[in-house]
């Protein structure tokens, strides 16, 4: 009687086992639906939350003065007036010379610091010689200093030397504060390529200058592309410094957009501000979406090597 | 023997030379727009001196010990320390989990990282006044959103603690994208067979996440919170366009309190005694974080 019991009692013991596997991989899949299902509800939240700041500039930009606060969410009383306001210079609004002024520091810096960080990276990422480790710290070093403290001694030195509000004054600092993120990047990015094949054309009759034009730079190319849309990013962004050391002639969009005046006296001018915004913005924008696996890949290019 | 050893000088000099004639423009104009600022920067927290004034009165350490018992300090320094651990820890903790939710197969995973990556590249001063016009707590969209779920909004911008939160929110917005990134690209150089190891040995996800995925993403780990510090530390251009440091000093990071006395009020030599003890700072995060990570990370 108890054998027979104590079998039946194991054979359901068994059975439930079974059943409990079989619907532990029933929920198990259902979870797996149910996680694809959350997954995709997250990121498309992820994805609203990013963009969703954008689309409201964007709407904000192209509507009428009167209806600022106006929160309806599609597009209404759509107008060109903010970005007519926003290149106003009899309302002292000059946006369209600030453009001009960012894109001129910004290929300037982009183009000096790059010519000067490619020679740097090659030397750090090719010779071998002592002391190395710390003349990399004093490089990259340079980039934990907080930019704030040097805008007085800046000042100080551009005010003497008669160049306080000039072009070169921007420039110049900028490229120092760029420079050890190009270093940082081309370095990284150096240290990867094929070093063999410099040997192999110096072997073959080149000198260590034509190798490096010849062989390297070429295969090099993604990686300065990469580095150089970066440090232009960077130069675009810039605020701080330019905020103190610009002229009204030098002023860069930042600066600008920062001091706007919009079309009707005493209130925010938001939807010039937000027309202002999305023309500084959208180029980036458009430079990420272009370039989106460069930018992807020089950001990280220093971030997971070890 | 000889010979080699001084083949060996030879050649370490020769690279020498080299080295100095390649990377020497780049350290002249580091030494030149950052290095010889920072130590004039340092001399000048020495000084009682308006920024354009001809007359500097050397007061030594005054500058130090006048913010140091300041009453005005503490409350800046617990301000710092709230923006920089929460935009540090927030940041870490939903770039990571940000990551590993990019890292599942999706489709548009390509976009999505565009998509998240957006914000990062974007002007601190375009994001700032942006996120001003979305928080207006009468007119501005969270408000309406919050008015239309029937909470009623907070004053943001108005009030000193609201301010902060505001600040932080759009810092983390900005930032997420590029710890997330970074945090993806670790995902993605973990070894796959080293998951299948952990999956058939018995670990579930939690515990292969904790016990695998997070060790291995310990120099990941390190090179994000070192940077996501030195630049939280230093963020100003979203604090400018926002709040400038308002009200009521309620968003007076160290750095905004730097800016302020130095040109809003012109002490310099009050401003760049600040600046040096936020330096100070930095290079002790710094310092600290290398000494740690080297007992502590294992590199596969």
């Amino acid at each position: 009687m108890s054998a027979i019991a104590a079998t039946a009692t194991r054979t359901v013991a068994r059975d439930r086992a079974v059943a409990a596997v079989d619907t532990r991989a029933i929920a198990m899949k259902r979870r797996g639906r149910g996680r694809g299902i959350r997954t995709g509800i997250s990121a498309a939240v992820i994805v609203l939350w990013c963009l969703a700041p954008f689309y409201w500039m964007i709407v904000t930009a192209f509507r009428d003065v009167g209806y600022t606060y106006d929160t309806a969410f599609w597009p209404t009383h759509v107008t060109f007036d903010n970005f007519t306001t926003a290149f106003s210079t009899q309302l002292g609004n000059h946006l369209g010379k600030a453009l001009l002024n960012s894109l001129f520091i910004g290929v300037c810096v982009t183009a000096i610091a790059l010519i000067i960080g490619i020679f740097a990276a090659y030397a750090l990422a090719r010779l071998d010689f002592r002391f190395k480790g710390i003349l990399l710290g004093v490089i990259l070093g340079a980039s934990m200093f907080p930019g704030v403290a040097l805008i007085t001694p800046l000042f100080q030195l551009f005010t003497n030397i008669g160049w306080m509000g000039s072009y070169q004054a921007l420039i110049l600092p900028s490229i120092s504060f760029v420079l050890p993120l190009t270093v940082y990047t081309l370095t990284s990015f150096f240290r990867e390529m094929p070093w063999d094949l410099e040997e192999a054309a110096r072997i073959d009759g080149c000198t260590q200058a034509q190798a490096f034009r010849k062989i390297i730079l070429p295969l090099a190319a993604p990686a300065v592309f990469t580095t150089a849309i970066l440090a232009f990013i960077s130069s675009w962004n810039e605020y701080l410094i330019s905020s103190q050391l610009s002229s009204d002639a030098t002023q860069p969009v930042t600066v600008a957009i920062a001091s706007f005046a919009g079309s009707q006296p005493h209130q925010e001018p938001y939807t010039t501000v937000m027309a202002a915004g999305t023309i500084v913005t959208i180029p980036l924008v458009i430079l990420v979406l272009i370039f989106q696996r460069r930018i992807v890949a020089g950001l990280t290019a220093g971030g997971v090597k070890g | 023997m000889t010979s080699t050893a001084t083949r060996r000088r030879g050649r370490m000099a020769r690279n020498w030379l080299m080295f100095a004639a390649l990377a020497g423009p780049n350290i002249l104009l580091l030494i030149a727009f950052t290095y010889k600022p920072l130590l004039q920067s340092f001399y000048y927290s020495t000084l009682q001196w308006n920024i354009g004034s001809s007359r500097a009165i050397s007061v030594g350490l005054r500058n130090y010990t006048d913010w140091l018992t300041d009453s005005q300090t503490p409350h800046v320094v617990g301000v710092t320390v709230v923006f920089t651990l929460a935009t540090v820890g927030g940041g870490m903790v939903l770039g990571l989990s940000l990551a590993v939710l990019l890292n599942r197969r999706l489709k548009l995973i390509g976009p999505a990282r565009t998509i998240v990556v957006a914000p990062y590249v974007l002007s601190g001063v375009a994001v700032g006044l942006l996120w001003l016009f979305v928080f207006d707590p009468n007119f501005g969209i969270v408000a309406a959103v919050l008015g239309f779920v029937g909470l009623p909004s907070p004053a943001w911008y108005n009030d000193p603690q609201w301010a902060l939160v505001m600040v932080i929110i759009v810092q983390l917005w900005k930032n997420v994208g590029y710890i997330a990134l970074i945090y993806l690209a670790g995902l993605q150089a973990i070894p796959k067979d080293l998951l299948e190891a952990a999956s058939l040995d018995g670990a579930g996800p939690v515990r292969t996440f904790r016990r695998v995925i997070l060790p291995l993403l310990g120099p990941t780990t390190f090179f994000l919170s070192v940077t996501t510090l030195l630049s939280s530390l230093q963020s100003f251009d979203i604090i400018q366009a926002m709040t400038k440091g308002g009200p009521l000093e309620g968003t007076t990071t160290m750095m905004y309190e730097i800016y302020r006395e130095g040109f809003v009020a012109g002490r310099a030599g009050y401003s760049s005694a600040v600046a040096t003890i936020l330096f100070v700072v930095l290079l002790i995060v710094t310092l600290v974080q290398m000494r740690f990570v080297e007992r502590k990370v294992h590199y596969a």
